[in-house]
């Protein structure tokens, strides 16, 4: 049993898009997230998954439920605490990585920082350039960010991510647009960074084999969580046969 | 505010051609305001000087008694027209009672008492017709600057001296040291010494005026004790209306005139001219601020995915909003003190390219402090004004929208 403290507990939570017509993507969902955990949300196109984790990140509010963050129901923040919150507390890695094409690489990876801060001490600029280290982009510092790779710049965007040491990341795809071997580093990268710092990881995805690597899966069919289940415990094997089934899942609604 | 004027001085970096273009414009249109401002200013100013600068600002006469008539019922009820007799009254009689109390008066950079009667002078079977000034010269003098204008001088202006205008002096070859007779309106002749030849830059005033002691031009006229009228000069020169208005009440008998009732034509031409130059300014503005508002309309779209992302991370609306702000304000205050410099410049090319073979002036300009820095301010203002709308579209932004649609 995971004895780790609760960090996110989701409580009956619903989410209705429409005024006039009403389309209800997330159905009395209850999850809880514990402090430190690696898991992926995985599911076919239209289940949700990228809403449940856009609420989960504070960027959207639900249409009712709770959302209890250590403890704090944020949806009771307004939007200006509600940024603070998201500024403090989370980090974000989405597919596409939405740098800043007009600052270098070391103020990119300051921006969520500068946000609350005014001055750039040198602790923070020795951190920045820390974290571009740790992603493997040191040397990197000031280069513009449209002279580097596509996985160079996803990279920079996970450092980013850290910058402010953020309790929850929240990664859409964030491998999505990248080969294998550059996936599987990123993948990688963000493991180790679990382990060392002990932030929480949730991951959308559509890669059996990220998930694959994740401690634990949830998966979402038609905005209700279906499965939830960590590989390690019901065993590789086991583990493998439930995403073929995902796999198989997705491929139907594709068909349809 | 140390993050929004980061990101608002990189957004403008980095779109250096919408930058340019923009700053261009707000340089062109402060330049051409500040330099339409100071030339119509100094225009101006140069025409009410050359108008009013050496002539009185307010009169004082004797208000005329016009004979009036009403109609009475006469004996045995017989309606008959019965005709007042009055006597035009057009000289001041007493005026030292007058003259002291508006010499006491500090509103009043000059007063001086005046004789002002036709005469003519024949000289060589020529008649010419004058018109004698006759005044104190220490006051006189404040009002017409007749001493600079003399080019040749012998002799104060007392006794039987007299000035004369440099073209007098050229009709009738009448020269320094001349002695010339004049007669009056009443018949009465005397002889005089010209021992003054001024040059107003003025035909009229050198062809026609002859200045004389006002002693002199009392017994020249048959008008011991008695003046014509009280010229006043004051050091604001478009206050000789309310002050006017205020010495009424205080001589309700006499006439008083101020040089603006004198001069309605001019003011009219001067008022339709000041304000076609400001709608011009304030087109020139309208425009720099539409320019600026299109450019940042274009950029909060194009910028929008960061703002969004912005967002994301934590940013607030109002800080979204007031990296806009920013741009505007920035745009309108470099923009606008370039627009001096460029100003300034094109009134100093104005100045060198209008000047004469000698070396003089077209006119006077003045360039004031406050021109030029409530231009910066109107600038900058309308740039903020400008960025408002952007400003609230990105405070509105939904950084789900940009998430969502990648």
């Amino acid at each position: 049993m995971d004895n780790r403290e609760t960090i996110l507990q989701v409580k009956n939570l619903n989410k209705v898009f429409g005024e006039e017509v009403k389309t209800q993507v997330l159905f009395d969902l209850n999850l809880e997230i514990k402090k430190g955990e690696f898991m992926s949300l995985i599911g076919p196109s239209g289940s949700g998954k990228s809403t449940f984790l856009n609420i989960l990140g504070a960027l959207e509010r639900p249409t009712s439920g709770e959302i209890i963050f250590e403890g704090r129901n944020i949806n009771t923040l307004n939007d200006k605490d509600l940024a603070r919150f998201r500024n403090q507390y989370l980090g974000y890695i989405f597919q596409f990585h939405y740098l800043f094409p007009e600052f270098s690489a070391l103020e990119n990876v300051l921006l969520p920082y500068l946000i609350n801060h005014s001055v750039k001490t040198p602790e923070i600029i020795k951190k920045a350039e820390n974290l571009l280290g740790m992603v493997e982009l040191s040397g990197f510092e000031d280069r513009k960010i449209n002279k580097l790779s596509g996985g160079q710049q996803q990279r920079v965007a996970i450092a980013r991510s850290f910058i402010n040491d953020p309790k929850i990341i929240l990664a859409d795809e964030p491998t999505g647009a990248l080969d294998t071997s550059t996936s599987r580093a990123i993948m990688k990268l963000m493991r180790e960074y679990n382990n060392e710092s002990g932030t929480t990881f949730i991951i959308v995805t559509h890669d059996r084999n990220i998930a694959g690597s994740t401690e634990r899966i949830v998966e979402l069919v038609d905005g209700k969580i279906s499965k939830d289940f960590s590989p390690k415990e019901i065993g590789e094997a086991q583990a493998w046969k439930e995403l073929e089934r995902h796999a198989c899942t997705d491929c139907d609604t594709l068909e349809k | 505010m140390k993050f929004e004027l980061m990101v608002a001085l990189r957004f403008l970096k980095e779109s250096k051609g919408q930058t340019l273009l923009i700053m261009a414009g707000i340089i062109i249109g402060v330049s051409v305001q500040i330099f339409l401002s100071v030339l119509i200013g100094g225009l101006q100013k140069d025409l009410i000087n050359s108008t009013v600068g050496d002539s009185p600002h307010i009169f004082i006469s004797a208000s005329e008694n016009r004979p009036s008539s009403f109609i009475t019922t006469g004996e045995g009820g017989v309606v008959v027209s019965k005709v007042t007799e009055s006597r035009t009254l057009r000289n001041i009689i007493s005026y030292n009672q007058i003259l002291e109390d508006l010499n006491r008066d500090t509103r009043f950079s000059a007063v001086s008492p005046v004789v002002n009667q036709q005469a003519f002078v024949t000289r060589g079977g020529v008649q010419s017709t004058v018109s004698v000034k006759g005044i104190e010269i220490d006051n006189g003098d404040k009002i017409y600057k007749i001493t600079q204008r003399l080019l040749e001088k012998e002799g104060e202006l007392t006794g039987n001296n007299i000035y004369i205008g440099i073209g007098l002096s050229e009709s009738t070859g009448l020269e320094m040291n001349s002695i010339l007779e004049l007669r009056s309106s009443l018949g009465s002749t005397a002889f005089y010494k010209v021992s003054g030849i001024f040059d107003f830059e003025n035909q009229q005033l050198n062809d026609a005026l002859v200045f004389m002691n006002l002693a002199s031009a009392q017994s020249f006229f048959q008008m011991d004790g008695m003046i014509s009228h009280i010229e006043m000069q004051i050091p604001q020169v478009f206050e000789a209306e309310s002050i006017t208005r205020d010495l009424s009440k205080n001589y309700p008998d006499y006439k008083l005139v101020s040089w603006q009732e004198n001069n309605q034509q001019l003011l009219t031409a001067l008022n339709s001219q000041s304000s076609s130059s400001y709608v011009i300014q304030f087109f020139v503005i309208l425009a720099i601020t539409l320019g600026i508002a299109s450019v940042l309309a274009i950029n909060v779209v194009q910028k929008g995915k960061q703002i969004g992302i912005l967002k994301a991370m934590g940013a607030t609306g109002g800080q979204a909003s007031r990296i806009f702000i920013l741009q505007g304000a920035l745009l309108g205050f470099i923009g606008s003190l370039f627009g001096v410099v460029f100003g300034i410049a094109l009134l100093e090319g104005f100045i060198i390219g209008t000047r004469s073979p000698g070396g003089d002036d077209l006119f006077p300009l003045t360039i004031e402090p406050g021109v030029l820095l409530f231009s910066v301010a109107i600038a900058t203002s309308a740039s903020i004004i400008a960025a408002a709308i952007p400003a609230r579209k990105a405070a509105l932004l939904d950084p789900i929208e940009v998430i969502r649609n990648g």
